[in-house]
């Protein structure tokens, strides 16, 4: 090997040692993935009935009848005709409230938010002929107009428990038209309300 | 001098001149002597977390559902069943990964970086011990459901390395919630551990 030759071959060297301190560096860490799997929270409310009323025909003293369904059940005529040409019918269910029950919520103090959609104002419809008691209320043959309701809930954030339950009602006041005609007499009902319940008030 | 008389003075000089020579002398030089140090490349991850997700027992409509979480930090249902599956607010809210690269020598181009070794990350989620999720601690499932999968991707593969050796990219991914949940299925689950590793200099 001649003198060039060696002086080369250093060379070489030199640069391959230069190439390899410029190799690529690597770093590493690990991660966790976590996720939870969590019951659905449930809310149940039974129905609002604010029962049967017998109303006179015709044009009644003071117009139209105000009832007022409270939270233990109980309806009371609070504005408009008199009691004589409005009362409660005991021949069939009683009036009673919607009582919404939830469950499954992770929170287990504090309060939630309980409300109605729009729907919770409005006019009854012809009900098909059940939904009273074990008797058979027949539809009317015709539909009284501006047979109106309006419901709340009792409480806007009911106590969550520590086992993750909360209740509320539903409760409002209907109002009964006045001039009825007999074909106005039957079973009527209102358009599906949604209720709903939020727990995350809780976290506040 | 005879010749003989010459010849001893020669060597005798000599000697002289050889005695002059070894007497003792002094140099220095100054010298610089260099080190350096430089942290590694260091590499951090936080945990991904797909939230807790509210998913009734039983038979769902649409089957399966698959959830992704975008770079965004936003856990939405992308396939399967909506039927009632619900992220639920009382935990910590979803995350992706948030990686961060530093103590690169590079001070620009682009990193390389692999999940498991490879481009995405796949598994089956499994108990997790009870914590991980917020302040709260989500109990592990009294029984692991199976098929309950993740895929883990990156929101880049090649990140940018900045003029300060430093690089930033998110884990992100989905997962399938599996139909038929029992209400033994329910907690808090993990992963098992995935290695993400960041080259620097990848083109060289």
């Amino acid at each position: 090997m001649n003198k060039f030759t060696k002086l080369s071959l250093c060379a070489a060297l030199l640069a391959g040692s230069l190439a390899t301190t410029a190799q690529a560096d690597t770093t590493s860490t690990t991660v966790q993935v976590f996720a939870g799997l969590a019951p659905v929270m449930v809310l149940t409310c039974t129905d609002v009935n604010f029962g049967v009323w017998h109303a006179s025909l015709g044009t009644r003293t003071g117009g139209a009848a105000t009832i007022t369904l409270n939270n233990t059940n109980q309806v009371s005529l609070s504005v408009g005709s008199a009691a004589a040409e409005v009362s409660l019918s005991s021949a069939f269910l009683g009036p009673r409230t919607g009582i919404c029950d939830v469950t499954g919520s992770k929170v287990t103090s504090g309060t939630g938010a309980a409300s109605l959609n729009a729907a919770a104002t409005g006019a009854f419809v012809t009900n098909g002929g059940t939904g009273f008691n074990s008797e058979v209320l027949a539809a009317p043959g015709t539909a009284v107009a501006s047979f109106t309701y309006a419901l709340v809930v009792s409480n806007l954030t009911p106590v969550i428990t520590a086992q993750g339950t909360a209740q509320f009602k539903v409760r409002g006041t209907m109002s009964i038209p006045d001039g009825l005609i007999p074909a106005n007499y039957g079973g009527y009902k209102g358009a599906a309300i949604t209720v709903t319940f939020d727990d995350t008030q809780a976290q506040i | 001098m005879n010749k003989f008389t010459k010849r001893i003075l020669v060597t005798a000089l000599l000697a002289g001149s050889l005695a002059t020579t070894a007497q003792a002398e002094t140099a220095s030089d100054t010298i610089d002597v260099f080190a350096g140090l430089k942290s590694i490349m260091k590499l951090t991850c936080t945990d991904v977390n797909f939230g807790v997700w509210r998913v009734p027992t039983g038979v769902r409509t649409g089957g399966a559902t698959t959830i992704t979480l975008d770079a965004s930090n936003q856990a939405t249902r992308t396939a399967g069943s909506a039927d009632k599956v619900a992220l639920s607010t009382v935990f910590e809210a979803p995350r992706t990964g948030v990686c961060n690269v530093t103590g690169s020598t590079l001070t620009s181009g682009l990193g390389a970086v692999t999940l498991n070794g490879a481009a995405t990350a796949t598994g089956s989620f499994i108990t997790n011990g009870g914590t991980g999720f917020n302040s709260e601690v989500l109990a592990a499932p009294g029984t692991p459901v199976e098929s309950f999968t993740y895929t883990l991707n990156l929101s880049s593969s090649t990140p940018t390395i900045s003029g300060t050796g430093t690089a930033t990219f998110t884990i992100q991914g989905t997962m399938s919630i599996p139909d038929a949940l029992s209400a033994a299925n329910y907690g808090g689950y993990k992963s098992t551990t995935v290695v993400a590793a960041f080259e620097d200099n990848a083109g060289a």
